[in-house]
């Protein structure tokens, strides 16, 4: 078969491309570990209270170590549930200290949500019945908005929750 | 009939521009598609590690 010169330098060059994307992203999966957000973690979406992670009292922010944080968040149509603060009221924004770890655990009980940090790399889809998790270093200080990215019904825009980054 | 156009050595091609027969199976000029081709080829890959990097700065 007869190639033109031209031919063979984009053929070149497509095989090139695709072959050092392909490298990077298993370099990602393989050595470096990454994972899809939700990683076949299942639990009972009708009762997500049965789950450690999602009782009421342990929504929201902990404090696990000395620099690392879990977040627990339970999402509803159209509410991100951050558990309650001391007073009883219903947490509406989480602050964390930069540099620290923090581990995202959320699961939802009705519809399938967006759980999105904008800004960050922080953005997942949480499915009735699975635990979604997202390990992050928040680093760079500021207000960062909470949304949900799948549309869920007509309070969809209402569902939004802050993370402050100190 | 003697007057029917001989196959000649030298034909014209739809430009009229004079060909030689043999030759005129020679390569085509593919210099703007190579243009074309590498100009989406690198727009694909500046974007590619552009998203990259994003994704690792944050």
């Amino acid at each position: 078969m007869h190639l033109h010169k031209y031919e063979k330098i984009w053929i070149a060059f497509g095989t090139g491309s695709l072959l050092v994307f392909l490298t990077i992203l298993g370099i990602g999966a393989f050595y470096q570990g990454t994972q899809p957000p939700s990683c076949l973690v299942t639990l009972d979406p009708a009762n997500v209270q049965a789950h450690e992670s999602f009782k009421e009292e342990n929504l929201g922010l902990h404090q696990v170590g000395e620099n690392e944080y879990v977040v627990n968040v339970l999402a509803t149509a159209f509410n991100y549930d951050l558990g309650k603060d001391a007073e009883g009221n219903t947490v509406r924004k989480i602050r964390i200290p930069a540099g620290s770890k923090v581990t995202f655990q959320a699961t939802t009980s009705d519809v399938v949500h967006g759980f999105q940090l904008a800004g960050t790399n922080v953005n997942m889809m949480l499915e009735p019945g699975y635990i979604s998790d997202y390990v992050t270093t928040l680093n760079t200080p500021g207000e960062y908005t909470l949304l949900c990215n799948e549309y869920c019904g007509l309070g969809h825009h209402l569902m939004m929750a802050v993370v402050e980054v100190y | 009939m003697s007057n029917t156009k001989p196959v000649k050595e030298t034909d014209t091609n739809l430009r009229g521009i004079a060909t030689d027969k043999e030759s005129s199976s020679h390569e085509p000029n593919l210099k703007g598609t190579f243009i074309a081709v590498m100009g989406i080829g690198v727009i694909i890959v500046v974007s590619w590690f552009g998203v990259w990097s994003l994704f690792l700065s944050r």
